[in-house]
This record gives structure tokens, C-alpha cells and sequence, in this order.
């Protein structure tokens, strides 16, 4: 940095003294609440004591690392992760973006309203209680899904407890609570296309299909993409609080995920730097992974996140 | 301008408010409860029935209210009585008046008590004064190691802490779970030892079901798969409908039906067994298991398991006539689930399935083991400022007669009275709609801290009853488990490091054998598997933990 | 936000009204069955809640209430302190949530502005906080070496901020007509008049959105609470719930445990009442934010 250039900062500066004031609680909060916490990742490489604090942990390099990576569970919580969120992502980013397109067709607005906020209250509740009405449902023994399978002659199935049937059961719920709200930013950018674009196409004869696939969805594309790479950044995030309710010992090999692994063993078993070592690889990879998809969509189609 | 200067102060104004009203500096009215006030009335009357000699050290430990020592625990197991409610629980402000030691609670509900405890103590610094240990031993060793809490042994002498010492002498096995390696008391268990002699915790089954459909109670293992088919296929709930579930499970789950190994050549009920050579055996990956698992499996296909893996549901088939047998119930909830049956069908009754025989092992004896006796430590950190007192404190909550009889008998002429020297519970206690325990736990008795819990005053809940019977028949079956021992911290590091994963993919695998996810032919692949996690040094860690203690343990 | 040209010329097809209303009944079956699917389930939970706790246990209630009784709120209001719960849940909701918009709003617009120095920087710092985090352990520490342990600011100031709405904010600010700020800029007005007398009035959207978001956080926040409050006095009632829950599950399955008939059909009851009374403020709250908030949803997402 260069003396003019120092000095030009410092005039800026101070013609934007009031918004350097705006932000300045805001950076403060980061710096308080994140960044200093974020110095924890450090024991990932130390073997923490607990009265002496990081400055008087003994450094054991990448050990813990390499404890992780040896580790049967390595390979299955880490497929895990990306399974999960494969499937969350191919199951669960289409249905908004599809519901949107229809309910947009629906010419009742009385019926629009209502459905829309049906579709909505799901998102409010807390997972707690969402995984709570899961089990309730699912019941092999007195669920109501479970008596409509009996009742067609079938034997009941115990959903959580079916490995194969674990992921499934994550998806779709996440879906069911999600696919409302999700919907509401496709539908609001549906409401924003230009009139005119589907007159020209009735004019050609095009049916109501042609008209929801050739020009509501190229329409919105930007949107989708933003949202798509956002959530690519996230494969790595899959939620902890959620598997953690709805998993059990029968499922775990399917259901373990890098964040209730380390939840169970970084937290509850008291092995905070092998835990932490843990996340601090799932955060790594989750930076590379948008940084990826950022630059990806910034050549291909000049939508990007930063 | 002066738009703005108003809404400032409007803003400031808002902001007082806000924080003049946050939570906390309300004042709510002290909650009162008829049997606080009662209690209250009654202990003022009762002499203090103590003599020097048992009760020791001076009381009140100090002046009264000049102390506090601050306390993790768990929260009452009561829906709506709190140990730090307001105005406080009867036994406890009792606690306090003979102590003179104000507590001040920190109480966490059991099921988030490991999060938040593990969180608290990874802090390293600001440590409630006592506090109770997550993890059990292995909590214990780690923590201990790290030199979060003092050593109690050196405040103990005949002046302070007169109750410990003669406890441990009457009881060595207090002091065999207590001490550390290296000769330090860092926390003492949570003890349910005493009570453990008492409380049979096994297999039942419904002995009405039995006598509809013409059956004995089944005493060989062939004879409960008979009598599950019978009960799958005949309708013993007499509803017209194949809806009965012949055997499910509550505690641990479906893994618990693991306990039918006793019939498969095992000498216990239990995972760990001791040979008779004085070696530890992790049983689930021993052959013969292998044959017990087969069974299992057959029985799963023939439809006579219940499919919910996690037994949520159990309360719920029972309270719907439905349930035929149970694995692992403890004698008190049986009392429990008798009642719950009865609202429906009043001859509905449960009781425990015998130890079964099998021809295969003809010599067989299994015994039935009693429940883990001491779990959970607590243990007083280099925090507090006191440790004096702390130890006072817990000498005589923990170990002292008169304690005792306050934390799980109550108050004389209240919850108990003396016939012929004899305790027995008052009609309040023992007649009350809801259980005996539930009206003790409600005015702060049979505590979630600090416990050592009284067995003959736990049989006297259930005078006349069930139990009684339960305990009489299987008394001269029931053995200790393979202890759990506080270990060095080179054990304690390959325990807790190998052994968690170890369990949950037991745990994983017999559920996903028994219901055939997980094909019977893998067995050898699991043994394989249980040796590259390492079960093989938790075993030589859990046998110098026997060595260490089999002198002392029965 | 660019607009793909569409050339297209399909053929007519004969018959295209007919077509019309299969496509219409099938698009109408799949938005009601979407709304079917995410009603239900709360109908089924409340009419449990008004069922008896024995018709509950038997799991005897599909639609509407069986043996229609109050006995499980009956129970759950006289438990002590729960009206002191509640009204720590909402003391936390509308201060925090205050605090929230506040100080987001306040970061949002200076990173709205092209011309501020310090944009690109703590941009970065921001996203990066969306992807790292210390943990538990290390934001517990923190917040007790500020001394906030245990009191109610545990749960205001820790979570002042969140990231993700910052960013949405922000570009809502930036879609705003650049010209609104520039003749202001030119009368002589500073960044802070801007912000209050002339981007504020005009954002009730996001100022909408920014509400339920952070308001639904604090009313369902349970994590936080658990490990930052020690006194019973500040607890919120998702805490509190929590308790009797935990409470009455343990004393049916604890050993040496409870045997109460009248305990086990509680905590069958009780599951389904404090569902309701957690979400029923937020249903009831939603509908009146609800027109704003879509707007704001609308411009808030369409230009980020």
C-alpha cells in the first residue's frame, strides 16, 4: 500500500464518517460473537486442556485429523453428508420453484391466498416440534400412516428405524416444511414477468405448459441460479438438530452426519479437539465448495453471490 | 429538530423500560404449597431426633444463611415441583435449616443435563462449587485429570467428615467405587446400591393371557416362543382381531432383548459376565450369542417381536390390551403398568418371566443382574471457594442417618410413622392417587442429587403388593454387574475414546440382526469388525478394573 | 434482472380448450393436495389436544377430538410459572427482535452504498461467518467472559445479527432508486437523515420480512437459552415445556422410577398441548404481517 493510497483511505474515510459509524456495532458484533470464537478452531491441532486453555494446550499437530480419517466412521459420516444433501437438493430445490409455477396459475385469488398460508405454516414451527408430529404419524404401531398400509393389506414399517429408509424420511420432511416458504420467492419473481411475453406466445398458439416451461421458468432462471449455489454452499451444513432427533442406533449408517458425529463426539463424549477438528474440516470444505459454485455461475451466466 | 430530540427520547425512554422489565427483576409472590406449609409445621414441632455420634461434625455446619454453595444437578423429576422454584421444595429448605448452607440451584432437565454440563465444565473457569459429573467414571477420570475438581480425600478425617468414614467402613464397596488409582476421591456415585438388592428389573409378561389360553408360565425358553405364538394367534385380549403384540420393549430398546441370552448358555443377564476363571467377557461377541440372535430372528419373522424399534409405544399398547410380554421393566413400573391395563381389562397382570432353561445348555444357571448401583459422580470443584464446607455439606447430605431418613422417608408424622420400630409410609404416601415416589419427589424426597438411595424405605412403598412377591423370588438370583471402575487415565482414555463407537455399533448391528436388515451370515464380519475398533482393549481395560475391585464387590 | 427472449411459434392444436381444463383440474388437484398435506397435520394435533389424555394414549383421534376435554392445557396453564415463561418468551421476542432489525438495518445500508470504503471488506468478513463457526464451547465462553451469563441479554445480544438477513437486507437497499438518495444527498442531508426519513419509509417490505424472520427465531429458540440461562426466572417457555416433558418421559421409563397411571397418560396429553401453545401465537400473529411480507419477499429476493 502505497502512501497515496493509505491517505485516500483515510479520505474516504472520513466522507463516509457517518456510515463508518452505521457499521461499526455491526463489525463489532462480528468480531465479539464470531471471529474471536472462531479463534477455538485452533485446538483442532492441540490436545486441549481444559484449566490451562488454548495457550497451555500441548500441540499435536494433525493428529487429530488423522484420527478422524482413520476412523471407520470417516467415510460414512462424510458419504453421508453428501448423500443427504444430494438428495435434499435434487428433491427439494425443484418442488418450490414447480409449486410456484402452478400455484401462479390458479385464477382464484381467495383460493391462492388460503393455500399459500397453509403452505407457509409448517416453516414456523421449530424442528423439535416437526420431528415431534413425525413420530406420531409414522408409528408402526398406531400411526395413521401405518393403519392406511395395514389396512391395504400391508405389513407396518417402522420409518425411523430402516436405515434405507432414513434419508427419505429427512428429505421429504425437509420438503414438507420447506416447500411453501421456498415457494414464495419464485412465485413473487413468476408475478414480476412481463405480461406482454405471454400474450406474444397465446398469440403463437402456445398452450398454458408451453407457456409455464418455455416462459415463466427461463424468465426466473437468475433467480434459481442465486438460490441454487447458495444452497450448494450449504451441502455440507446438513442441520444437526434434526438428524439428531430423528436418528437412533439402527439408523446410524445412513443417518450419521459429519455435524451430529461431532455433536456426539466432540461435545457430548468430552473430546473437544478431535471435535473440533472435525468441524474445521467441514468448514473448509464448505468454502471451497461455494467458492466453486460462485465461480462457476460468474462464467456462466454473470450471477453470482460475491 | 426537535422531532428528533423527541424521538430520542422516546427511544431511550422504550429502552428503560425494556430492560426494567427483562426477566428476573420482576417479583413473583413465593409459590406456597399446602404440604410446604404442613411440612413446615410439623418439622418446627419434631425434635431433632439425632445423636452425636451419628451425626457428627456440629450442625448447623455454619451460620445459618452466611454460606451458599452453588449446585449443577438435574431437575427434579417432578412436572411441577423444581428444586429451584421459588420458595423452595420442603426436604430441601429442611437441608437447609439443619445445614445452615444455602444452595443456589442450577438445575437442568436430565435429558439436556450432558450438553449443557460438558459445556459449562469445557469452560474450564467460573465452576459451580459442586457440581454433578456427565459421563459417569469416565467423566469423572477426565475431568479429574484435567484438575477441575479437588480431592476429597484430603479434608477427610473424624472431625469433618465423620459420616463418610463410617459409611465406607460399614460399606467398603462405597469406597471401592470412590477412589481413584492414584489413592484420590475426586466425587462420590450417585448410589443406588442399597435399593439395588431389592429392586428386580427383568422380562415380564401377562399371566392372565396365560391362564385365558390354558398356558403355564412358560420356564424354558421353547415354552415363551410357544406361549408368543399363542398369544399372536388366539386372541387372548378377546377382541375379535390379531392385534396383540406378543413381546415388546421399553428400556434400551429392542437391543434389549439381548437379555434372552441367559437362556443360550450365558451365566447372567447382562452384556459383561465374569467366567469362571476371573476373566471379563464381552458376551455379544461370544458364539454362543450367535444362536440366541438366530432365535430372535425366527421369532421377528414369525411376527411376535414388536417392529418399533425405539419401544415408544409401549405405554401405549399396554393401555390398549394389546401387549402380550416386555423385556427389562423394573418391578415398580410393573406395579404401573398393571393399572394402566386395568382401566380396560381388569384381570390384566403382569409378572416377571423366570430365569429360562434350555435343554441345549442343560447346566446352565443363569443369574439376574442387578441394575448399575453407582453411576454419575459428584465431585466439588477447585472453584469453589469453600471446599471445607463443600465437603461438610456432602458428608452429611450423602452419607448421614438422619439425611437418609429426611431424603426418603420425609417427615415423621407427616409422610411416615414409627410402629413398633418399624417405618412405614402414612395413607398420603402410600394411598395417594398418584405413586408413592411421585409424592415424595413432589415435596423435594428421593432426590436427583447427591442420592443414596434406601432400600427397605423403597420396599415400604410397596407394602402388600407385587413386589414383595417379585423380591422374595428372585433374591437369591440376583449378582452385581461387571463393575465400572474410575480408571487411570490411560485406561479411561482408550475407554472413552474406543468404547462409545464400540456400543453403537453393537447396539446397531443385534437390532439389525434381529430384524434381519443385517443378514445372520455377517456374524463373522461383526466379531471381525468389534476387534479392528479395538474391543479387545476395552476388555483388558474392564478386566484390570475387576481386579482392581473383586475383593470387595459380592 | 434480464429477460430471456423467447422465440416460439408452435402449432395450433386443435382442441386446446379441452386440453386447458384437464391441465386446470389437475394443477388445481395438485395445489390442494399440497395444502391438504401441510394442513392436516395441525389439525391433527390440535383436535388431540382437545381429546381426553386415555383417548390420546390409545392414539383413538384421527380428525376431529374424541372425548372432547381441556384436562391437557387444564394441567399445562396450572403448572406454576408458566404464564412467567410465556411472558419471558415474549419479552425476549419483541426486545430482541427490536434489537435485531435495528442493528441490522443499520449495517444493511452503509454496505448498500457503492461509494463506502470499507463495502468489500466486511462484506467478506460477513459471508465468511456464514460458513465458519467456533462452536458451543468457544461462544459460551465468550459470552460468560462478557458477563452476560444468566441474565436476559444473553439471549438479546449474541444473536444481534444474523448474516443471511443482513444480505438480504442489503440488496433490498440496493434495489432501491439510487436517484431517492442522491437528491436528498444534494439538499445537504447526512447518511443517518437518509437512512431514517427516507429509505425507512420505504421499506416496509423488508422491515416486514425482517420481523417474522427474526421474531419466529426468538419465539422457537430453545439451544441458546439451555445453555446460557441458569435461573429459573428467565427461562422462556420452550425451556419450560421442555422440562415437564423431559420430566414426565423419565418417570415412566426411569428404574426405581415412577409408576403413575396418571403421569404416563399425561405426557401423552401434554405432547400435543404444548405444540399448540407454541405455534398458535405464531398463526395468529403471521396473517397480519403477511401482505407486507410477501411484497417484501418479492423485491427483496428477485434482486439479491
Amino acid at each position: 500500500m502505497t502512501k497515496r493510497h493509505g491517505s485516500a483511505f483515510i479520505k474516504s474515510l472520513k466522507r463516509d464518517k457517518y456510515l463508518v459509524m452505521m457499521v461499526l456495532p455491526c463489525i463489532a458484533f462480528f468480531v465479539i460473537f464470531h471471529f474471536i470464537p472462531m479463534f477455538w478452531n485452533i485446538i483442532a491441532f492441540q490436545k486441549y486442556n481444559i484449566r490451562g486453555g488454548i495457550f497451555e494446550s500441548t500441540w499435536v499437530g494433525l493428529s487429530n485429523f488423522e484420527r478422524f480419517f482413520a476412523s471407520p466412521n470417516a467415510a460414512r459420516v462424510i458419504g453421508n453428508t453428501f448423500i443427504i444433501s444430494f438428495m435434499d437438493l435434487i428433491m427439494g430445490f425443484p418442488v418450490p420453484i414447480i409449486f410456484a409455477l402452478f400455484l401462479s396459475e390458479i385464477k382464484n385469488k381467495y383460493v391462492k391466498r388460503t393455500i399459500q398460508t397453509f403452505t407457509y405454516l409448517p416453516h414456523f414451527i421449530s424442528v423439535v416440534v416437526v420431528v415431534g408430529m413425525m413420530k406420531i404419524f409414522l408409528s408402526p404401531t398406531d400411526g395413521i400412516v401405518n393403519n392406511i398400509i395395514t389396512s391395504l393389506g400391508g405389513s407396518p414399517i417402522d420409518f425411523f428405524s430402516t436405515a434405507g429408509v432414513f434419508r427419505w424420511l429427512y428429505v421429504l420432511s425437509n420438503i414438507w416444511q420447506n416447500f411453501g416458504w421456498d415457494s414464495i420467492i419464485y412465485f413473487a419473481a413468476v408475478a414480476g414477468i412481463n405480461p406482454e411475453l405471454y400474450e406474444a406466445a397465446e398469440v403463437d398458439g402456445a398452450g398454458r405448459w408451453t407457456k409455464m416451461f418455455h416462459i415463466s421458468l427461463p424468465s426466473i432462471s437468475p433467480t434459481i441460479i442465486t438460490l441454487l449455489i447458495m444452497r450448494i454452499g450449504w451441502l455440507l451444513s446438513v442441520g444437526f438438530e434434526k438428524i439428531i432427533l430423528m436418528y437412533n442406533e439402527a439408523t446410524y449408517q445412513t443417518a450419521d452426519v459429519i455435524s451430529s458425529y461431532v455433536f456426539r463426539v466432540g461435545i457430548l463424549n468430552a473430546d473437544f479437539s478431535y471435535g473440533t477438528a472435525i468441524g474445521l474440516f467441514n468448514s473448509l470444505v464448505s468454502i471451497i465448495l461455494i467458492a466453486g459454485a460462485n465461480f462457476i455461475s460468474k462464467r456462466l451466466s454473470d450471477t453470482s453471490l460475491f | 429538530m426537535k422531532r428528533r430530540w423527541i424521538s430520542l427520547v422516546l427511544a431511550a425512554l422504550l429502552a428503560v423500560t425494556a430492560s426494567a422489565c427483562a426477566p428476573g427483576t420482576t417479583d413473583m409472590p413465593p409459590a406456597s404449597s399446602e404440604i410446604s406449609e404442613a411440612a413446615s409445621g410439623v418439622s418446627s414441632g419434631t425434635d431433632k431426633n439425632t445423636d452425636s455420634s451419628t451425626s457428627g461434625g456440629a450442625l448447623p455446619l455454619v451460620e445459618p444463611g452466611s454460606e451458599t454453595l452453588t449446585l449443577l444437578t438435574y431437575q427434579n423429576w417432578h412436572a411441577s415441583s423444581y428444586y429451584d422454584a421459588d420458595g423452595g421444595l420442603p426436604i430441601e429448605n429442611k437441608i437447609e435449616e439443619i445445614t445452615g448452607v444455602k444452595i443456589e440451584w442450577e438445575c437442568v432437565a436430565s435429558g439436556d443435563y450432558e450438553t449443557v454440563a460438558q459445556t459449562r465444565l469445557a469452560a474450564g473457569s467460573d465452576l459451580p462449587d459442586i457440581v454433578r459429573v456427565p459421563k459417569g467414571a469416565a467423566g469423572l477420570t477426565t475431568y479429574s485429570n484435567q484438575g477441575l475438581f479437588i480431592n476429597i480425600k484430603d479434608y477427610m478425617n473424624e472431625q469433618t467428615t465423620p459420616n463418610l468414614i463410617k459409611m465406607f467402613d460399614e460399606n467398603p464397596i462405597y469406597e471401592a467405587y470412590c477412589v481413584s488409582p492414584d489413592g484420590g476421591i475426586y466425587g462420590l456415585p450417585h448410589a443406588e446400591y442399597d435399593i439395588n438388592n431389592y429392586v428386580v428389573m427383568w422380562n415380564i409378561i401377562r399371566t392372565d393371557w396365560l391362564d385365558t389360553l390354558g398356558l403355564s408360565m412358560p420356564t424354558t425358553i421353547d415354552e415363551l416362543h410357544d406361549a408368543l405364538v399363542a398369544f399372536k394367534t388366539q386372541d387372548p385380549n378377546g377382541n375379535g382381531e390379531q392385534d396383540e403384540i406378543p413381546l415388546g420393549y421399553q428400556n434400551e430398546n429392542m437391543f434389549g432383548l439381548y437379555t434372552m441370552k441367559h437362556a443360550f448358555g450365558f451365566n447372567n443377564t447382562d452384556t459383561w459376565s465374569i467366567q469362571d476363571d476371573d476373566t471379563v467377557q464381552f458376551d455379544l461377541a461370544d458364539d454362543k450369542f450367535l444362536s440366541c440372535l438366530t432365535t430372535l430372528n425366527k421369532w421377528y419373522q414369525e411376527g411376535l417381536l414388536n417392529t418399533t424399534v425405539d419401544g415408544s409405544d409401549s405405554d401405549m399398547l399396554i393401555a390398549q390390551d394389546r401387549l402380550g410380554a416386555q423385556t427389562i421393566s423394573s418391578m415398580d413400573n410393573v406395579i404401573g403398568k398393571n393399572d394402566s391395563v386395568h382401566l380396560v381389562n381388569e384381570d390384566g397382570n403382569y409378572e416377571f418371566i423366570p430365569l429360562l432353561a434350555n435343554p441345549d445348555y442343560p447346566d446352565n444357571e443363569p443369574k439376574l443382574n442387578k441394575r448399575q448401583s453407582f453411576h454419575d459422580y459428584y465431585a466439588v470443584t477447585v472453584d469453589c471457594e469453600n471446599p471445607e464446607l463443600a465437603v461438610r455439606w456432602l458428608d452429611w447430605v450423602y452419607a448421614s442417618e438422619e439425611s437418609s431418613v429426611l431424603r426418603y422417608w420425609g417427615f415423621e408424622g407427616d409422610t411416615y410413622t414409627v410402629e413398633n420400630g418399624k417405618k412405614q409410609f402414612t395413607d398420603k404416601v402410600a394411598k395417594a392417587d398418584t405413586s408413592a415416589i411421585d409424592v415424595m419427589r413432589e415435596i423435594g424426597g428421593w432426590p436427583n442429587f447427591v442420592g443414596n438411595e434406601n432400600g427397605e424405605c423403597f420396599m415400604a412403598m410397596y407394602v402388600d403388593s407385587y413386589c414383595e412377591q417379585a423380591y422374595h423370588d428372585f433374591k437369591d438370583v440376583m449378582i452385581d454387574r461387571v463393575p465400572i471402575s474410575i480408571g487411570t487415565p490411560e485406561e479411561s482414555e482408550t475407554y472413552s475414546q474406543k468404547w462409545p463407537e464400540i456400543n453403537d455399533y453393537v447396539k446397531e448391528s443385534v437390532i439389525n440382526f434381529i430384524n434381519g436388515n443385517k443378514p445372520l451370515s455377517e456374524w463373522e464380519d461383526y466379531k471381525a469388525q468389534l476387534q479392528t475398533m479395538g474391543l479387545q482393549d476395552i476388555v483388558a481395560v474392564k478386566q484390570a478394573w475387576y481386579d482392581r475391585m473383586k475383593d470387595i464387590i459380592v | 434482472m434480464e429477460q430471456h427472449n423467447v422465440n416460439h411459434t408452435p402449432q395450433k392444436r386443435p382442441g386446446i380448450k379441452k386440453r386447458g381444463r384437464v391441465g386446470s383440474i389437475f394443477i388445481y388437484i395438485v395445489v390442494l393436495l399440497a395444502g391438504a398435506i401441510t394442513l392436516y397435520p395441525f389439525i391433527y394435533v390440535v383436535a388431540n389436544s382437545f381429546s381426553s389424555p386415555m383417548a390420546v394414549l390409545r392414539r383413538e383421534v384421527v380428525f376431529l377430538p374424541v372425548d372432547f376435554s381441556v384436562k391437557s392445557y387444564e394441567i399445562l396453564l396450572n403448572q406454576k410459572d408458566v404464564w412467567l415463561s410465556y411472558y419471558n418468551t415474549i419479552w425476549y421476542t419483541v426486545v430482541g427482535t427490536a434489537a435485531n432489525i435495528l442493528l441490522t438495518v443499520l449495517a444493511a445500508y452503509p454496505l448498500s452504498v457503492k461509494r463506502f470504503c470499507l463495502r468489500r471488506p466486511v462484506s467478506m468478513m460477513i459471508v465468511i461467518t456464514l460458513f465458519v463457526s467456533g462452536g458451543m464451547v468457544p461462544s459460551y465462553m465468550v459470552v460468560k467472559s462478557l458477563g452476560m451469563l444468566d441474565t436476559p441479554w444473553a439471549l438479546i445480544f449474541p444473536t444481534a445479527i444474523s448474516a443471511y438477513n443482513l444480505i438480504v437486507t442489503r440488496s433490498f437497499f440496493e434495489s432501491l432508486p439510487q436517484e431517492l438518495m442522491e437528491s436528498a444527498y444534494l439538499d445537504g442531508a447526512n447518511d443517518f437523515t437518509i437512512l431514517f426519513r427516507i429509505i425507512l419509509p420505504v421499506s416496509k417490505a423488508i422491515l416486514a420480512v425482517l420481523v417474522i424472520f427474526y421474531a419466529v427465531f426468538h419465539w422457537n429458540e430453545y439451544f441458546n437459552p439451555m445453555l446460557y440461562l441458569k435461573s429459573r426466572e428467565l427461562k422462556p417457555i420452550t425451556l419450560y415445556l421442555r422440562d415437564i416433558l423431559v420430566a414426565n418421559q423419565q418417570s415412566t421409563v426411569s428404574t426405581g422410577g415412577n409408576t403413575s397411571l396418571e403421569q404416563k397418560f399425561l405426557f401423552e396429553a401434554l405432547k400435543f398441548s404444548t405444540i399448540v401453545i407454541t405455534v398458535l401465537p405464531i398463526t395468529v400473529i403471521y396473517p397480519f404481517f403477511q401482505k407486507h411480507f410477501v411484497q417484501g419477499v418479492m423485491i427483496g429476493s428477485v434482486k439479491s
